[in-house]
């Protein structure tokens, strides 16, 4: 389907999985893989496109985003090697704000991106996580994210030999 | 009846709930020494980092930690500009040198100019990043275009190679000074955070502004760096000590502070010398011909540094000195403490500076010029008043150990008209542990030879 033009202004409907409907411009919701994929597929019906994967607040939220968001280019596609350009965490005011969050509304934020498939939202997303986890340490990330440490005796020692090369305390000892 | 009570609410488990490829993104948005904090959190997590094939599993194949030094030469100002030697009038550079963590004790001694007698460099890598011009000889180097380093991968990979055979420079092309930081400054922070970074020195000289196009990329970055980190700043006139040590790099304190010839001021309040943060390093050497540091600044600023060398500190009195001596009596000092002050020998009395402390607690020797102190804590000091030659009352082993503080000391010592030159002449094996010494200093200052930093300037 065109995505430019006159037809940005097209209403879309859009259905959360409790029932709630939401009408949007192509323009704003562009961004979503998913619905232009089926956009696509529907052709010109203008039946709301169901999306049983979100609750309302939270397609309320992401639309919220798209919206502030819809002027923006299309990212760059990534180089080939996947472990690069992943290192910037930088986000901008307005989207520090947005994703500050309970962990729960923040983890529906980042399914619903990755359902949808709206990339620059999922990026940011784990970025947000990615931030909160820097500066930490590892018994400060179990406190963070409420998870037990469920290594054996055994394990914790192996895991600490695997990284010793990376402990400060245990390489200035050997200094 | 019994009630469980669970500690950990459901509602905070993210990383355990989320699916594989989602947690995989998160942590390949983490700096080498976060992604390792994380893994350990738990097996699921450690699972994820350690699959088969898992793209997470490539982020530890960067095994290294490395030692970094910056050192910024930033000749603007007339009166210390350099010339290089294709008669270019701005000799500003940019070099970034990269020790293997393994080797850093031998790069921490080969900061310390006098005391290495050991000739060989560390292995490790320096990366002349930048030089304001682009001479003949410059381009005989071995070098690497500006733009490979935006590849970091594949440079990160070049670099290894080039470390683990040897001591390598490598030289960017030149570029504009605007564009070449708009290259080094993504690549220097991916060098951060692929790899550990133990230790991290910063070498100034003659001013603050290429420095200053550096410090948002440390502000942003300053979590890297889990070690206080090393200053030297050289020949910096008009330096304004909030303008380096407000950046977050220096939030967790300071190692090791030198400043050489940074504001001869004689009046202190022109501007802000000495920061709050050089109360948190362990060693300060300041050397300049007059320091502005007064006798309240001397406990105020300097009580808890564990070795102070002033030279040049002809604000400072007996009075002063004796503020310092009661503040060592009175309180338990750190091991192996050390305080030395050049400053202007005649007025320094040594009965006037033992003048604050009880009777019972110091004894003179006998020429009293020098007295023993035990404190409050049963720890001894000894107090030395070495004279207006104070090198002459030296051993030869305190006298090279003197000499060894600063080039400025050291060019006293070997003065042509110096009353105790001969003293070193004489020790032929000490003047030749020094000569190493100086040479070792000289290259490792002036790695680059076609550019002198000291020779030009003192």
């Amino acid at each position: 389907m065109a995505a430019d033009g006159d037809s940005m202004d097209r209403i879309v409907k859009i259905k959360s999985k409790d029932g709630q409907i939401f009408d949007v411009t192509l323009g704003t919701i562009k961004k979503s893989k998913l619905i232009m994929t089926m956009l696509e597929q529907l052709g010109d019906s203008t039946d709301a496109i169901p999306l049983p994967n979100v609750d309302g607040s939270t397609l309320k939220k992401v639309i919220e985003w798209l919206e502030h968001h819809k002027e923006e280019p299309e990212p760059a596609e990534e180089e080939s090697d996947p472990l690069r350009m992943r290192i910037s965490t930088d986000i901008s005011e307005w989207d520090k704000t947005f994703f500050d969050v309970e962990q729960s509304v923040l983890q529906a934020y980042i399914l619903a991106a990755n359902y949808l498939s709206i990339k620059p939202l999922l990026d940011i997303g784990c970025k947000t996580v990615a931030n909160m986890i820097k500066g930490k340490t590892t018994e400060q990330l179990r406190d963070l994210f409420g998870l037990e440490d469920d290594f054996t005796d055994e394990e914790r020692a192996a895991i600490k030999r695997e990284y010793a090369w990376a402990d400060d305390e245990e390489n200035q000892a050997a200094a | 009846m019994k009630i469980h009570v669970f500690k950990y609410s459901f509602r905070k488990m993210l990383l355990n709930t989320l699916p594989v490829e989602l947690v995989t993104e998160i942590l390949l948005n983490l700096p080498i020494r976060e992604l390792i904090a994380t893994v350990q959190v738990n097996r699921h997590l450690y699972n994820i980092a350690h699959a088969e094939r898992g793209i997470v599993q490539r982020r530890f194949d960067y095994e290294q930690a490395f030692s970094l030094e910056l050192v910024v030469t930033d000749s603007s100002s007339q009166k210390s500009a350099l010339t290089c030697e294709c008669g270019f009038p701005m000799c500003k550079t940019i070099n970034l040198k990269i020790f293997r963590a393994e080797n850093e004790y031998k790069a921490k001694e080969s900061d310390d100019e006098y005391e290495a007698p050991n000739t060989d460099e560390p292995p490790g890598l320096t990366l002349k990043v930048w030089k304001a011009c682009e001479c003949r000889k410059t381009k005989q180097k071995m070098r690497i275009d500006a733009y490979d380093l935006l590849k970091s991968s594949t440079f990160l990979t070049t670099m290894d190679e080039y470390i683990r055979t040897g001591y390598k420079k490598v030289r960017v092309t030149h570029l504009p000074l605007e564009e070449m930081l708009q290259i080094f400054i993504p690549f220097f922070s991916e060098l951060l955070n692929y790899y550990i970074i133990r230790k991290f020195k910063l070498d100034i000289s003659f001013g603050l502004e290429i420095w200053q196009k550096l410090v948002p990329l440390f502000d942003k970055n300053s979590s890297v760096f889990h070690n206080p980190p090393s200053v030297r700043l050289y020949s910096i006139p008009n330096f304004n000590a909030d303008d380096l040590f407000s950046c977050k790099l220096f939030d967790r304190g300071i190692d090791h502070v030198s400043y050489d010839f940074v504001n001869d001021v004689d009046d202190r309040d022109k501007v802000a010398t000495y920061h709050e943060v050089l109360k948190t390093a362990n060693k300060v050497n300041i050397t300049g011909y007059t320091l502005g540091i007064y006798d309240e600044d001397l406990v105020t600023f300097f009580s808890k540094i564990k070795k102070l060398y002033l030279c040049g500190a002809d604000k400072l009195t007996s009075l002063g000195i004796a503020q310092f001596v009661k503040m060592l009596y009175n309180e338990r000092q750190a091991p192996n403490r050390r305080l030395i002050i050049d400053g202007d020998a005649a007025s320094f009395d040594l009965k006037e500076i033992m003048s604050l402390m009880p009777n019972n607690s110091f004894e003179y020797n006998s020429d009293e010029r020098e007295a023993t102190m035990t404190n409050t804590f049963g720890e001894k000091f000894t107090i030395r008043h070495l004279g207006d030659a104070p090198f002459n009352q030296l051993s030869i082993i305190d006298l090279i150990s003197a000499i060894k503080i600063n080039r400025r000391l050291y060019n006293i010592a070997h003065a042509e008209k110096c009353l105790f030159r001969h003293r070193l002449v004489k020790q032929h094996f000490d003047l030749s542990l020094m000569a190493e010494g100086v040479k070792n200093a000289r290259r490792n200052r002036n790695d680059d030879d076609d550019f002198e930093i000291c020779d030009c300037q003192v």
